[in-house]
């Protein structure tokens, strides 16, 4: 069996290397996002261009990943984002992580750029790179196919029309939908010239303790199972949020102009287009929908961003625009985002017909699709919304106040965060722009849970109102740590402490399965320190990339416009109020005044060296 | 006096409503509930805790304002909300 190896595929020169990750780093990064992280710190110079083959693309697996550690598919996908230009780094589920680990391989670093379209072939310890002209011009789901067809039974993770094209906010996939979604990897690998990389391998992964395993699988199965939520989670999956969110009044609707939709939006109203629930490698908790128009999803993302963003009620409209983004490759959060900012710009005449070529309106979903194609390819006015964000410098100045995006990447998710101030600070802070998966508090959206339990969890000085600054700092501090063990662990945080419920997974149920496969022991404490260390190196990362602490904001409309409905109707974010609690946010960190990681620290995570 | 209960998933599920109208006498939230959690066991089993009390992870909001206490006075006509929340990408 393979053990904790990793390569470096120069792309330019066609040449593979092979390395062990050193202990060291495996100790203090574990794997996934963590490891992944520092590669890119050390391997990425400052002033590289995202599109340069310069810029590298690491896939990273966690040292829990292919295990029988429930919900354990996960693996990290980064580099320089294309969307961004700082950290581009998005998790993602399915069969790939785990495949990647049965052909040997912990770690992937693709750099440089092939001569020709090609696939990275990683098979039973060996990796290739191999002609892909049979594969180039495939959707995501031809090209899986197509590859299983001539491979046999082998998981990949592709690129699509869009990433090809470099679209700027174009993801990866695995499988029908399972995204490495954020800040355009996919166009990351198209710039590469590269579609694919497929995994195959017969051997398992080594696990130190097998006995040990399988008696905490039997603990960890009876707890989670013993959880309310955990079959709210598997049977209705992430739509149920739309309507939690909706009766708060905190669903972003036509570009965050409204703050409600409507009620045709909910679970239930899913169900009638849902042929079953499936799941990922490793998961008993099945959150993912099958849906009757031949594709997988909507997730909540999709239900909020491709519905109450773009004013369309109808779920076979908002399923169906998932289905294209998912097989043209387009990361949901940023398409909906994006083409909502574009509808408001319309109706505001801050952009016109000259530009766009046709009219442009919420609540069409066939406009929509046309739009979500034409990005794809780049044609036309979808050229410009190919550049996301960067599409500021074709629309004006003026397009800027309406754009719902940190660091020049669109909101993750439907959720409204003006009500809730640490759901704020999160976006604002975390290390790759705007987006829940970082550090999401979700336990501020218990009104109920006693002040004592949050203490607890967050320390002393978090406050129970969620609407109040004061102490929120500390809640997006400790998710922002524990999100970045899990990430690096390599399960999936819908089972975790911090996202869900305070009684999921945490660091003592890591460190059991940390012990269990690795045989390394890690006290709790260490691991929250872990957590800190990815956390700081990705400050370093941005940092270097040009980042500063003016680009830890919100969007102006948060600022400016006060909710206009429901729970949240009134609530805004007070500029002197969250300037406060980023301050005592970078101070918790141990952070300077700016935001800076202090140099002492700089010096610390710099002596883990490259690689030898 | 009349009070409507709004039920969101997976609460509604427990009775196939997602919401009901309660006769009931003055009184508080508190009392609303344990009322409702003995006229509905199925719900009563969803909302209630171990120890009998409404589980921390219910959220209620009476008419638009949330709340973490619930000895707070319900009045003829008020809306009250009960809901899970849960997270996801």
């Amino acid at each position: 069996m393979y053990d904790r190896r990793m390569a470096i595929v120069d792309l330019s020169k066609g040449k593979v290397k092979e390395y062990t990750i050193p202990k060291k780093w495996r100790r203090d990064f574990l794997g996934g996002r963590g490891i992944n992280s520092y590669l890119l710190y050390n391997l990425i110079e400052k002033g590289t261009d995202p599109f340069s083959p310069r810029n590298v693309l690491v896939l990273g697996v966690g040292p829990l990943g292919g295990t029988l550690a429930p919900s354990s598919s996960r693996f990290n996908v980064s580099g320089l984002s294309p969307e961004t230009g700082i950290l581009g780094d998005s998790n993602c589920g399915g069969f790939f992580g785990p495949e990647l680990r049965f052909a040997g391989f912990d770690h992937l670093v693709l750099r440089g750029k092939s001569k020709k379209p090609s696939y990275v072939n990683v098979q039973d310890g060996e990796i290739e790179i191999r002609d892909a002209k049979d594969y180039w011009g495939l959707d995501t789901l031809e090209v899986q196919i197509s590859l299983r067809k001539d491979l046999g039974d082998v998981e990949s993770v592709v690129t699509g029309v869009a990433g090809e094209n470099k679209v700027r906010m174009a993801c990866l996939r695995t499988g029908v939908k399972n995204a490495a979604g954020r800040c355009g990897m996919g166009a990351l690998m198209g710039s590469k010239n590269v579609k694919a990389v497929v995994a195959s391998g017969v051997n398992g992964v080594k696990v130190e303790h097998p006995q040990r395993m399988l008696e905490l699988m039997e603990e960890i199965k009876d707890y989670l199972m013993g959880s309310k939520i955990t079959p709210i989670l598997g049977s209705q999956g992430t739509p149920l949020l739309y309507e939690v969110s909706n009766a708060l009044g905190a669903i972003r609707t036509k570009n965050s102009q409204l703050n409600a939709w409507s009620d045709s939006l909910n679970a239930e109203e899913l169900e009638k287009y849902v042929e079953k629930m499936i799941s990922c490698s490793s998961c008993f908790m099945h959150c993912r929908h099958r849906n009757v128009f031949d594709g997988e999803g909507p997730e909540y993302t999709a239900v909020g961003l491709l519905g109450a963003n773009l004013g369309l009620e109808d779920y076979p409209e908002v399923i169906k625009l998932n289905n294209t983004c998912n097989e043209l490759g387009l990361d949901i959060s940023s398409s909906g985002s994006i083409l909502g900012w574009a509808f408001e710009l319309y109706e505001r005449g801050i952009i016109d017909k000259k530009l766009t070529g046709q009219e442009l309106r919420f609540g069409d979903s066939e406009l929509a699709d046309e739009l979500l194609h034409k990005i794809a390819g780049r044609e036309g006015f979808g050229d410009i919304l190919a550049e996301s964000s960067r599409a500021v410098k074709k629309f004006g100045p003026e397009s800027k106040d309406y754009l719902i995006a940190v660091k020049g990447l669109p909101q993750s998710d439907p959720h409204d965060v003006r009500y809730i101030k640490a759901f704020a600070l999160g976006i604002a802070t975390a290390s790759r722009g705007a987006d829940h998966l970082r550090s999401r508090p979700t336990l501020e959206i218990f009104f109920r849970l006693p002040l004592e339990v949050k203490e607890k969890i967050y320390g002393k000085g978090i406050t129970a109102d969620p609407t109040s600054y004061e102490g929120k700092e500390r809640a997006v501090y400790f998710s922002d740590n524990i999100f970045a063990t899990i990430d690096s662990v390599g399960i999936c945080k819908f089972i975790c402490h911090g996202f869900n419920s305070p009684h999921f997974l945490g660091y003592e149920h890591f460190s059991k399965l940390l012990h269990a496969v690795t045989g390394m022991r890690f006290r709790e404490k260490e691991l929250e320190n872990i957590g800190k260390r990815i956390i700081d190196t990705e400050r370093m990362f941005n940092l270097k990339h040009g980042m500063t602490a003016k680009d830890d904001t919100l969007p102006k409309r948060y600022f400016d416009d006060p909710m206009t409905m429901k729970v949240s109707k009134g609530h805004k974010i007070d500029r002197k109020n969250f300037e406060k609690m980023k301050k005592r946010y970078y101070k918790l960190r141990n952070w300077d005044e700016k935001g800076r990681v202090k140099k002492q620290r700089v010096k610390e995570i710099e002596s883990y060296g490259g690689l030898q | 006096m009349e009070i409507t209960l709004k039920l969101l998933k997976p609460l509604k599920d427990a009775i196939g409503k997602d919401s009901l109208t309660l006769e009931v006498d003055e009184g508080t939230v508190t009392s609303l509930l344990e009322h409702v959690s003995k006229a509905y066991p199925e719900l009563g089993k969803e909302l209630l805790d171990d120890k009998g009390g409404l589980d921390y992870r219910v959220n209620v909001i009476l008419n638009d304002k949330p709340l973490n206490e619930l000895d707070v006075e319900v009045n003829d006509g008020d809306q009250v909300t009960l809901f899970i929340p849960v997270s996801g990408g």
